[in-house]
């Protein structure tokens, strides 16, 4: 079931109409007639697999920055070989 | 809380390109970074390609692939799972290519799940970016 609400009328009556929205109502939130937004009832996320960080970013950044520099010359083929490998990827 | 989600295309910069201006965002200002497992692979593959192209030696790739693996260690790195798949299978709102819809969608589930974190995308990936700036995340890294 889907009730259509303006905004000044959801700020008048939010309580009531998140209470609804908990037992299972739809709300759709209409801004100057036109549907903006919906108020929905709460539904646990399914979760994400996540393989945890060891570490802090302070320590990647250290890693990266003890990496030897290059010079110039080295850098600007290395970027222009990676800008072709990124063209070629973005074609497939 | 900070976050940096950060995509292969700047991770790779990182790694192959030490010190080049533009190019060196500080991934330690953040409290925490956050990729898909996919970085693993554009790390993998792209040093990969750049060694049988003749930039990188045969020891300079095995050199970064073991900083690579080091480094990502370090980060919070989400499996390529079903909900990732469909999700990266939906109208994104924005022309991506199946690596970046990947990124994107894992970067979406993560928020979605985290909602108090600001997340700054870092990325050098033109599209990439453009799909982040129009869900109102900061970007890092593009191209200027």
């Amino acid at each position: 079931m889907s009730d259509q609400i303006g905004i000044a009328q959801l700020r008048a009556e939010i309580s009531r109409h998140v209470q609804a929205a908990s037992r299972g109502q739809r709300v759709t939130i209409l801004d100057r007639g036109r549907p903006v937004a919906q108020l929905v009832p709460y539904q646990e996320q399914p979760p994400i697999t996540i393989r945890r960080a060891k570490g802090t970013p302070r320590e990647a950044e250290a890693i990266l920055r003890k990496l030897p520099s290059l010079s110039a010359a080295r850098r600007a083929k290395i970027a222009a070989a990676l800008d072709d490998i990124e063209r070629f990827e973005r074609k497939r | 809380m900070t976050v940096g989600y950060v995509d292969g295309s700047a991770f790779i910069r990182r790694l192959a390109l030490p010190g080049e201006r533009g190019t060196r965002i500080d991934i330690g200002q953040f409290d925490r970074l956050v990729s898909s497992e996919l970085i693993q692979i554009e790390a993998a593959r792209k040093l990969d390609r750049l060694g049988l192209a003749g930039v990188l030696s045969g020891a300079e790739v095995a050199r970064l692939r073991l900083d690579a693996i080091e480094v990502l260690a370090l980060f919070d790195l989400v499996t390529i799972d079903e909900l990732v798949v469909a999700r990266a299978q939906q109208s994104l709102g924005s022309p991506l290519a199946s690596l970046d819809a990947i990124h994107f969608a894992t970067l979406q589930l993560w928020q979605e799940r985290n909602l108090a974190a600001r997340v700054i995308v870092v990325t050098h990936d033109n599209e990439l970016a453009e799909a982040a700036q129009k869900n109102g995340y900061p970007v890092l890294g593009v191209p200027s």
